[in-house]
């Protein structure tokens, strides 16, 4: 089962890429797409039971939603950062805690971070994550956590555990 | 009227993408630099690809572009992350406001 959603990824992406509806590049597509599953499929979906569980899904969709506003936002930020006169930065390193198991998880949630307004995931360790942030409000982990992530953690353990 | 959405989003990706290099120059120090850089990069390349996605509708392009979308949104902080953990364990440090040692001075 693993194998068939590396398989149905991996064949959407190579008929979205090329987008040609001539039946060669069909089975072309499908001879690439095997060759890639053969060699990657034994270490992707971590659990490939959470494919089909719905609650997921809209887990999944409610974090776009806080994800897509917050970018909005942290564009509009930093570029009123860039473009005031007095350039009103101050910045520093807060260390906050990671709750989140799941290696997708863990990704996702320190790639939002850094598209979130004003912070920057610079490493990431077994329960912690170390943030530049380019405003530091306060040093404490768990208000820092509270300003940085807000709801972003609880939902991506909801999608991920 | 599609072709008029496409040039806004056209403009407005133009302006983030030049704010995002002026950000470049501005800042003090590397990270604040990346963070200049892929901030106002992602919405400025994201909204040049809408633009284009807007203008040619379900097409070739139309589609690579929305697949491109997703590629930039996953590894533009891949990337940011990447440089900004080898300037870390290089041992760069974060610039800090010199308006204590001004006046000391």
């Amino acid at each position: 089962m693993k194998y068939t959603i590396v398989f149905i990824v991996i064949y959407l992406i190579w008929i979205m890429l090329t987008w040609n509806m001539e039946p060669a590049n069909f089975f072309t597509g499908a001879v690439v797409s095997l060759i890639i599953t053969a060699l990657f499929g034994r270490e992707f979906p971590y659990h490939p039971e959470h494919t089909f569980q719905p609650g997921r899904y809209f887990a999944f969709a409610r974090f776009l939603g806080v994800f897509v506003v917050q970018m909005a936002k942290a564009n509009f930020i930093m570029a009123y950062r860039i473009i005031s006169p007095g350039l009103p930065i101050n910045p520093g390193i807060v260390v906050i805690p990671l709750r989140l198991k799941s290696p997708l998880g863990r990704i996702i949630l320190a790639n939002s971070i850094t598209l979130a307004p004003g912070t920057f995931t610079m490493d990431i360790t077994e329960d912690t994550l170390v943030i530049h942030w380019i405003y530091v409000e306060t040093l404490d982990p768990a208000k820092a956590e509270e300003c940085i992530c807000g709801r972003l953690q609880s939902i991506l353990k909801e999608v991920f555990e | 009227m599609n072709d008029l959405i496409g040039q806004v989003l056209l403009s407005v990706g133009l302006c983030f993408t030049f704010l995002g290099c002026v950000g470049l120059v501005r800042m003090p120090d590397v990270y604040c630099r990346l963070q200049a850089a892929t901030k106002c990069v992602t919405l400025g390349t994201g909204s040049i690809l809408l633009a284009a996605i807007v203008m040619t509708g379900v097409s070739g392009t139309g589609v690579k572009a929305a697949v491109c979308m997703v590629f930039l949104f996953l590894n533009s902080p891949t990337a940011a992350h990447a440089l900004a953990r080898a300037a870390r364990s290089s041992g760069i440090k974060v610039w800090q406001k010199q308006d204590g040692a001004k006046k000391d001075i």
